[in-house]
């Protein structure tokens, strides 16, 4: 296997851990969740949407990064997510919100928001390199074909 | 090379499902009656959300009760959402 290849097999398989366990330690301790995007400086009346949708969408871009079909998609996917945590982690540190509430609805709930920020960026940045890996390879693949060339 | 990552994927799910689950259940204390500490002894705090909030800071946010004491709950500063 190639060096690039494994490397993109890896950043993969460190998204896909990451969703695959921050949503469904939220749909084992539901309620606990559900107490945790309540206290969120985030009006309560979303808290319904959240707290299904989050964990939805985590599990959907865990499955597109398994699959080479959906995983630009999926890298794509993360990125998004993965910015939107770090600007609200952002915004709490800024005090762009009425109140810091405690930091627990996070991915590992002993992390600080500075710890949580840190821990998002590093994210971000893998979801980055898997962009840029994944559409390097696919256009290899697409001129490297020579059925495409008179497509 | 497909024999790799499907290693790869495979350990992958398998260490955040079973990550997820041995870290998933353990005891709660936010499930129990939440208390807040005031000057003339405890009271009950109310509904976590609703009623209250804890705001990020040094100290004790919530307690609960264990026999005839108070212990520690959620860390924070309790602190009242306004009806």
């Amino acid at each position: 296997m190639p060096k690039k290849q494994l490397f993109l097999e890896l950043i993969a398989s460190l998204l896909i851990m990451l969703f695959l366990y921050a949503s469904i330690s939220k749909f084992i301790d539901f309620r606990r969740f559900v107490g945790e995007m309540n206290n969120q400086p985030l009006p309560n009346s979303l808290t319904p949407l959240l707290v299904w949708s989050i964990p939805s969408l985590e599990v959907a871009i865990s499955a597109a990064l398994i699959f080479e079909r959906s995983r630009l998609a999926g890298f794509y996917a993360s990125l998004a997510l993965m910015l939107l945590f770090t600007i609200y982690a952002g915004s709490i540190l800024l005090h762009f919100f009425k109140y810091v509430p405690c930091s627990c609805g996070g991915v590992i709930r002993k992390l600080t928001w500075t710890q949580h920020m840190f821990f998002n960026i590093f994210f971000v940045l893998l979801s980055v390199a898997g962009i840029i890996l994944q559409t390097r390879k696919l256009k290899s693949t697409v001129y490297s074909s020579p059925k495409t060339i008179f497509v | 090379m497909k024999k790799v990552k499907l290693i790869i994927m495979a350990a992958a799910i398998f260490l955040s499902v079973g990550g997820a689950f041995a870290t998933g259940y353990h005891f709660d204390c936010r499930f129990n009656p939440q208390f807040y500490s005031t000057a003339g002894g405890y009271m009950p705090a109310g509904v976590f959300g609703v009623d209250y909030y804890c705001q990020d800071g040094i100290g004790t946010c919530t307690y609960i009760q264990v026999g005839s004491n108070y212990q520690a709950c959620q860390t924070g500063l309790y602190t009242r959402i306004p009806q």
